[in-house]
Formats: structure tokens, C-alpha cells, sequence
């Protein structure tokens, strides 16, 4: 029982993910999609993912993956982590994607940075205060981490990290057990990498 | 605050890596797993593989090459070269790409890019153009190597923009491989025309052109070759000499040159150092 | 298997080699530039770039050189020191299995030029058993002194607060054309790992799981130094050969006449000037270079000498196709130093056996020994008092 579940639904690159947790020798499993049979033996979740709200909902919903992350979240409080869109997949929904609803883990909307005078999307290393702590235990303060979004975060009262692009947004957030990252770990090097690591000690893993 | 972006471009002919010295005149580098695993030492911000033979051959880059390549490489990674359908996008996504770079040959056949961005986001694809000034007047865009001309830079914005690209990496053909510096006027006018973010390709030969890029035009990143390949810790060096300069990139993180100065070609000026037997 | 048009390269080349579209190699592409670059205004550039590095307080040595018995050494430190009038450190790490000529030439070096020299000796049962280790894993026999070699150097330098190491030959610019000579290449971790250590640095190789753990710590001494400490003091290496016109075989003549280098005669190579200070070179390791490459030394310098118009194409194959079939000799010596019998050593390479002994499918046919004036200076003869000389002292 002693592993991290990283689920597919198809649209993220899980090759970078896997490289990521491996580097810390972090146990995992993917848990695919089309599997059918989920089962509940995980000791908590990473929820990658690049493309658009609407068609990463539609894939979840289609494949009860929503109901299989509601009894593991929300009633087993199992730890998860979005990454990027997966992050975003957490929120109530998204101006990306009218219509559709999120997984609403956490109370908010996603929405798109402003074409006035900002290219988009927010795409490179930008720097994230934080406080050092939890998810960001050991992580240099202000350190860059790699973005490529065009949605995102407004100020959130569960921002536990922010960074400016314009205005100032949620980078990391945390609710209760669910936690989320805008900026891609698995590509911001040995910083990115201690998020992993620190995940995985939130979840419990054992590194015997 | 957002920081430029120093990416590599790595030039791959039958698995090799190699660099380009003029028109279709290589030398070879060596193995592209060893050439990552330095850069991702050297502080690189992103890196761009190329296949140069994949298009002509009507074939991708070799997956898994790329897949092996990459196990420890935690920086962006973008594929190009020979990508020309949905499954050659979504394999290299598979197989540890972020991202896709598509040349102008999409232009021919721009239904997939559709798809790829609908399915996987405008951040995985990258749009990209080799471009030439006409008559001293407009920038055109060409194919084949600079042989064919295609249609007007401002024309190709347009559609690159309608069709969801995430950013536009322009290769201007006239500086590429001189070492002379990039075609500054070029992504001036281009950042006027455009909000997507622009990479500069084509021209670097030394630190004191990407200062006089990112002091002179308002690109995201430029995309740097041969160069890599010079000297120790190469993109670290860049690094320490455009932070002297003022220029806002992302610090080392793993080796400093801070303390020391550059001459004006990139290479160390040393200084005086106590002999152990002082 | 294709070969160059105009050299005798073939597209196997362990480097990496490109041929252009008239078949002619990238490393004969480069070497044209021997004859278009203006070397007066690439010596200048090399006299801006080592007045940077006097030491004008001169409490410390300028810079390093790294010397052997052979190769280019005399000829770096003659122009370092006497051209130049740097104050060069001179370091040499110890390969073993030393000819006469080769303890001989090192010495001279160090009394000719009147510089001082630190060499590096490691412990001969360590040497076995990574000898044993390299030979089984990469087949090669020669890995720890490429690691040796190339890092004792980088130590010195940084620990001695030494912030230039001056090369002679890039060797991936000479034989392949790796890189042009206006890139000015410098030393890098990233070419030794890949082009000198076969990719396999000692810090790789102690962590996998069939590495002997008794071992382990005397690896320490090939690991390179952090890349901090490298920072420190700004190292840099360069190569002469970018800024001077190389001819190997006349800048030894030069440094036979003025400072009495020594040469040895050669089984495998016409060549007498070049590796003649490690015993093996011009033998097993030579032999291993065939079957697992398919070319020898010989096609090296055949390929120089076709460059520089002094062979023709029909005279460098027939030469390869005459030298490469000579048996080697020292064989036997070298198997019972190691502690290995004959048939574990070829079980050991089979796994590296790409190539039969004698090899090249050449469109020449000829065999003939290349009747040039490469001098042979020395008195060193191969006999077997001379095995018994080896046996016991490891030098």
C-alpha cells in the first residue's frame, strides 16, 4: 500500500512525472483511465495534465473518475496534488471552459490572464514566494519555477505561494489535503523535484 | 517577475548530434543523452531537439531515443522536426516532449495543429519559421531550407495566432550560423505584431548579442547552438554575463561566475590568484 | 562500411563523423581550413589570450601543461616556455608499462626545459583491478589511464589556484573535424566523459551493482573536481592546435634536432614519433582498437600524413592494409601482470568484437610498408631480458 497514484486521463506527459518521482525513488503507479477497476490502494494521488479544462472533465467524468477521486479525497482524505491544468481541474470551474464543471475540491473559478498588455500564455521561469513550509519544506524562497499556462488562480485565501505576472497569483494552493501547483515540478529541476519529495511525505510514503 | 529564457537548440542528423556551420555543412558533437545531461548541469532554461533529417525522410525523430535521452532531465524539453499528425504529437508528448515544434510546412496540411492544440493545449505546440527580408522592405517566410518563399511574416502571425499556437520560434536565415549577432529589427517588429511570446533563433555567437537581444527587442527567450558546445559550464557563464548585464534571467542555480568578467567574444578574463605556497 | 573519399576514415568512427555530399569527411573539411585561416592572426590571438594568464607577480606557475613520454609535449612546452616565456607546471600522470624511450623522453623533458614536474603514480594492485573491471565492461584496458590522464591535471590546477591548462592536439577536431578551429574549443567534463572515457566517468561507474566495493574509494582520485571548484578559479583548458598550424610529425622532427627527443620504432604503425612511451599502445591496446572498431592507429596517421599531401590515398591504404596485419608481442607480459590467462581476455572482449583482426574493405589491394623518413633515434630493443626487466617493477 505504500505508493502514490498518478492518474492518466490520457492528455499529460506522465513520462516526465514518472523520471520526477523515480529521481527521489518515490514508489507510483498509474492509474489509467480505461482501467475500470480502480482500486483504493494508494496512499495518495498526483493529478498531472496539459490541454483544456472541458475535454480533461469530459475524459474524468466519462471514466468515474470523478466518483473514485471523491471517495478517496473527500471521505478517505487521501492527499492530492494537481499539477498545471491538474491543478486547475481541483477548483468549481473555469472561464476556459464555461459549462463545465470542475471537480470542486476547492471553491473558485479559473480564469484567463489579460490580453491588454501581457503575452500569453505566461510561459518560463518566474519566481514563487512561499513560507517554507509543508509542500514547500527546504525549498529556496523566491525560487524560479517553470509555468506555461493562460489561466489561472485569482488570490486565494488557500494560496500557500503566489507570483506576479501582471498581477499577483495563486502558484501553489493548499485545501485541507488537496494541494495544487500552477508551475511544472517535474520541470523546474532540484527545487521542483523537493515538491515531489515533500508530497510524498505529506502522503505518508515510506522511503525505507 | 517572468524571466528571458536561454534555450538550447540541439541539432540531431542520424542520432548524432551535431553543428551547423553553413548550409548543409555539419560537424559532429556526440551523443544527445551526454549533451542533455551537461546542459541540465550548465543551468539551461529549455531545450529544443531538432531532427534535421526527419522532414526529407518523411519520418519523427526517433522515440525512443528521446525517451532514453531524457530519464533525468527536469527542464522543458520541446521535439521538432518531421512532426506532421496528431500521433506524431501525442507520441512525442509519450514520450517526455512538453512540447512540439511544427515548421512551416504546416502550412500545407494545418488540420492536426488544430487538434493538438484542442486536445493537449496552445502551450505544447510551438509554431515555427525560417524568415528572410525582401527588398529591404517585408519579412517573408520560406521553406526547403530558405528556397521556397511562402508567404508574408505578418500573414503567417495571423494564421499561427487563429490556429492556437503557444509560441512562435523565428529563425532568421540570413544570421543563422554567421556568429554576428541576431536580427534584432526582425523580432522588434515581430513583438509589435503579435502577443504570443517569440524565441529568437539564428545568429548567436557570443554573450554580446544576446545582450543586445534582450536589451533591444522584447523576445521571451533566445535560442542559442554551436555555442553550447565551446567551453565548461557554457550556459552558465551566459548566465553570470547577462546578469551582470542587467539582463532579468534565471540566476545558476548550480555554478556561479559571478565574481568574474568577460571578454567581449564570452571568455573568461582571469585574475590573480594566491598560489598555494603563499 | 563507407570511407571517406579523400582519407581513410571510415563512417564508423567512434567520435562521430559526417560525410558531406562528395564523400569527403568532416575531419578533412576542417582540415582545409589549415590552408584558407590566417595563422599569423591566430598565433596573435593566442599571445593576447596568454598574456592574460602571466602571472606578473609570479607567485605561481601560469599555467599547466600535461606532458607524457611522447606525443606533443616537447613541443607545447617549447613554445609555452621558450616562444611565450610563460612559467608552465608540468604534470604527468604515470600510464605504466613505460618503455625506455618513454621514461627517457620525460625526463629530458623536465632537464631541457628546466621546469618543474608533478607525476602521479597509482598502486599496481588497484591498476589490476580496474584493468580487470574496464576490460570486462567496456573493453578497454586503458580506461584508467584516459581517467588518469585527463583529470590529474584539473586537480592540480585547483588546487593549486592554476586557472589555465594548456593542450596541444584536440584530437576530435584532428581526426573528425568536431569542431572548426575559429570555435576556439576549450576543455569540458561533457568530451572527456563521452569522447576520452568512453561515457563512463569513475563517479558512474562506482555506482553500479557489479562494481568490486573494494575498490570504490581509490576511484576517488579519477572523480573530476565539483563544479565549484572549477568556478573558483575560472579553469580553462585550451588547445595550441586551434591557434598554430599542426604538423605533428614536423613540429617532433623540430623537437628531435633541437632537444633530442627520442623515437622508437613501431610494429603496427609506420609512425615513430608519436606513442612510443607506453609499450602496450602500439600492442594489445592497438589489437582491441581493430577488432572492436575496425580500423587501428595506422588509419590515424595515415590519415594525417593524406591531409597534409604527404601520401597519397593508394599509398595510406596499402600502408593500413600492410601495417595492421602485424601480430602483436607483448601479449603474454601483459596477461601475467594482470593475472589473467588468454582465454578469459578473449571471452572478456567478445562482447567488443566487432571486427576481425585483419579488416578493410578497400577498393586498394596493395600491402606496402611506408618507405618515408620517420626517423628511429633510439636504442631501445625488444628482447626478453627486457620482459624480465617489467616483471616485478611496475614503471
Amino acid at each position: 500500500m505504500n505508493k502514490i497514484g498518478v492518474i492518466n486521463y490520457g492528455l499529460s506527459n506522465l513520462t516526465s512525472i514518472s523520471n520526477a518521482l523515480e529521481f527521489h525513488q518515490i514508489p507510483y503507479k498509474i492509474i489509467n483511465h480505461y482501467d475500470g477497476n480502480f482500486d483504493n490502494d494508494y496512499l495518495g494521488f498526483i493529478l498531472p495534465g496539459v490541454g483544456s479544462f472541458g475535454s480533461a472533465m469530459q475524459i474524468i467524468k466519462q471514466s468515474s473518475l470523478q466518483e473514485y477521486l471523491n471517495l478517496n479525497i473527500n471521505i478517505l482524505n487521501k492527499p492530492i496534488l494537481g499539477i498545471c491544468l491538474g491543478m486547475q481541474l481541483l477548483f468549481d470551474k473555469s472561464e476556459e471552459s464555461e459549462g463545465e464543471e470542475g471537480l470542486g475540491f476547492i471553491p473558485g473559478k479559473i480564469v484567463r490572464f489579460s490580453e491588454d498588455c501581457l503575452k500569453i500564455p505566461h510561459v518560463g521561469w518566474n519566481n514563487v514566494t512561499h513560507d517554507n513550509q509543508g509542500l514547500f519544506d527546504g525549498v529556496k524562497n523566491k525560487n524560479d519555477f517553470y509555468f506555461d499556462h493562460s489561466y489561472y488562480s485569482e488570490n486565494h485565501s488557500c494560496s500557500i505561494a503566489k507570483s506576479t505576472y501582471g498581477i499577483e497569483f495563486t502558484s501553489s494552493i493548499q485545501y485541507k489535503n488537496i494541494f495544487g501547483v500552477q508551475f511544472h515540478p517535474e520541470r523546474s529541476q532540484i527545487e521542483g523535484l523537493k515538491i515531489f519529495l515533500n508530497f510524498a511525505k505529506i502522503c505518508g510514503v515510506n522511503f525505507a | 517577475m517572468l524571466k528571458k529564457r536561454l534555450i538550447a537548440t540541439i541539432l540531431l542528423k542520424n542520432k548524432c548530434v551535431v553543428q551547423s556551420i553553413s548550409f548543409n555543412k555539419f560537424l559532429p558533437i556526440g551523443s544527445l543523452e551526454i549533451v542533455l545531461q551537461f546542459l541540465e548541469k550548465w543551468d539551461i532554461d529549455e531545450v529544443i531537439i531538432l531532427d534535421l533529417d526527419a522532414s526529407k525522410n518523411k519520418r519523427t525523430i526517433n522515440f525512443n531515443l528521446l525517451k532514453n535521452s531524457s530519464r533525468k532531465i527536469f527542464v522543458p524539453l520541446t521535439v521538432g522536426g518531421g512532426i506532421s499528425s496528431f500521433d506524431d504529437a501525442k507520441n512525442a508528448f509519450h514520450n517526455g516532449a512538453d512540447k512540439v515544434s511544427i515548421n512551416s510546412s504546416f502550412l500545407s496540411n494545418n488540420n492536426f495543429i488544430q487538434q493538438v492544440v484542442n486536445d493537449f493545449g496552445s502551450q505544447s505546440v510551438i509554431l515555427s519559421a525560417d524568415v528572410r527580408i525582401e527588398n529591404n522592405a517585408e519579412y517573408y517566410v520560406y521553406a526547403n531550407s530558405g528556397k521556397n518563399k511562402i508567404i508574408s511574416l505578418k500573414k503567417w502571425i495571423k494564421q499561427a495566432e487563429n490556429l492556437g499556437a503557444g509560441e512562435l520560434l523565428i529563425n532568421s536565415i540570413v544570421n543563422d550560423g554567421m556568429k554576428n549577432g541576431y536580427d534584432t529589427c526582425l523580432y522588434q517588429k515581430i513583438t509589435e505584431l503579435t502577443k504570443l511570446p517569440i524565441i529568437a533563433l539564428g545568429g548567436a555567437g557570443s554573450v554580446i548579442h544576446l545582450v543586445d537581444l534582450f536589451q533591444n527587442t522584447n523576445v521571451s527567450a533566445a535560442a542559442i547552438g554551436n555555442m553550447l558546445y565551446f567551453t565548461e559550464h557554457s550556459t552558465s557563464k551566459l548566465k553570470s554575463a547577462l546578469v551582470k548585464e542587467n539582463i532579468n534571467v534565471r540566476p545558476s542555480c548550480f555554478i556561479s561566475y559571478d565574481e568574474w568578467n568577460f571578454e567581449l567574444d564570452g571568455r573568461i578574463i582571469p585574475m590573480n590568484l594566491k598560489s598555494l605556497y603563499e | 562500411m563507407k570511407y571517406c573519399k579523400k582519407c581513410a576514415y571510415p563512417e564508423n568512427h567512434p567520435f562521430g563523423i559526417i560525410f558531406d555530399s562528395n564523400g569527403v569527411c568532416s575531419g578533412c573539411n576542417v582540415h582545409d581550413e589549415k590552408d584558407t585561416l590566417d595563422w599569423n592572426e591566430r598565433i596573435n590571438k593566442l599571445h593576447k589570450l596568454l598574456d592574460r594568464y602571466k602571472n606578473t607577480s609570479k607567485n605561481n606557475y601560469d599555467c599547466i601543461i600535461p606532458v607524457s613520454g611522447d606525443k606533443d609535449s616537447y613541443y607545447v612546452v617549447d613554445i609555452i616556455k621558450n616562444h611565450f616565456n610563460m612559467n608552465p607546471l608540468l604534470v604527468s600522470y604515470n600510464t605504466h608499462f613505460n618503455t625506455l624511450t618513454g621514461i627517457r623522453n620525460l625526463q629530458n623533458l623536465k632537464t631541457k626545459f628546466g621546469c618543474d614536474l608533478y607525476q602521479q603514480n597509482v598502486n599496481p594492485e588497484f591498476a589490476k583491478k580496474i584493468v580487470r573491471y574496464s576490460l570486462k565492461k567496456m573493453g578497454s584496458i586503458f580506461w584508467h589511464n584516459h581517467a588518469g590522464s585527463t583529470v590529474f591535471p584539473i586537480h592540480i590546477a585547483t588546487r593549486l589556484n592554476i586557472p589555465l591548462i594548456i593542450w596541444g592536439l584536440h584530437q576530435g577536431v584532428d581526426q573528425v573535424g568536431m569542431f572548426s578551429h575559429e570555435d576556439e574549443v576549450e576543455m569540458t567534463r561533457k568530451y572527456r566523459k563521452e569522447h576520452d572515457l568512453m561515457g563512463f566517468e569513475a563517479e558512474d561507474l562506482v555506482d553500479l551493482e557489479d562494481f568490486p566495493s573494494e575498490i570504490k574509494n581509490d576511484m576517488k582520485k579519477y572523480f573530476y573536481p565539483t563544479d565549484d571548484a572549477i568556478s573558483k578559479v575560472a579553469l580553462r583548458g585550451i588547445y595550441l592546435s586551434n591557434y598554430i598550424r599542426w604538423d605533428s610529425k614536423t613540429q617532433h622532427e623540430k623537437m628531435i634536432k633541437k632537444y633530442d627527443y627520442n623515437t622508437l620504432g613501431q610494429i603496427r604503425t609506420f609512425n615513430t614519433y608519436e606513442n612510443v612511451s607506453n609499450l602496450l599502445y602500439d600492442d594489445i591496446h592497438d589489437y582491441i582498437k581493430m577488432i572492436k572498431h575496425g580500423y587501428s592507429k595506422v588509419t590515424d596517421h595515415v590519415c594525417q600524413e593524406i591531409r597534409l599531401n604527404r601520401m597519397s590515398r593508394e599509398e595510406g591504404v596499402s600502408s593500413i592494409n600492410y601495417y595492421q596485419k602485424n601480430k602483436i608481442r607483448h601479449k603474454k607480459l601483459f596477461l601475467e601482470w594482470l593475472g589473467m590467462d588468454g582465454s578469459e581476455f578473449d571471452n572478456n572482449l567478445d562482447k567488443f568484437r566487432n571486427f576481425s583482426e585483419i579488416n578493410g574493405d578497400f577498393e586498394i589491394n596493395g600491402r606496402t610498408k611506408y618507405q618515408n623518413e620517420f626517423i628511429v633515434n633510439s636504442n631501445e630493443k625488444d628482447n626478453p631480458e627486457l620482459h624480465s626487466f617489467y616483471k616485478g617493477l611496475y614503471l
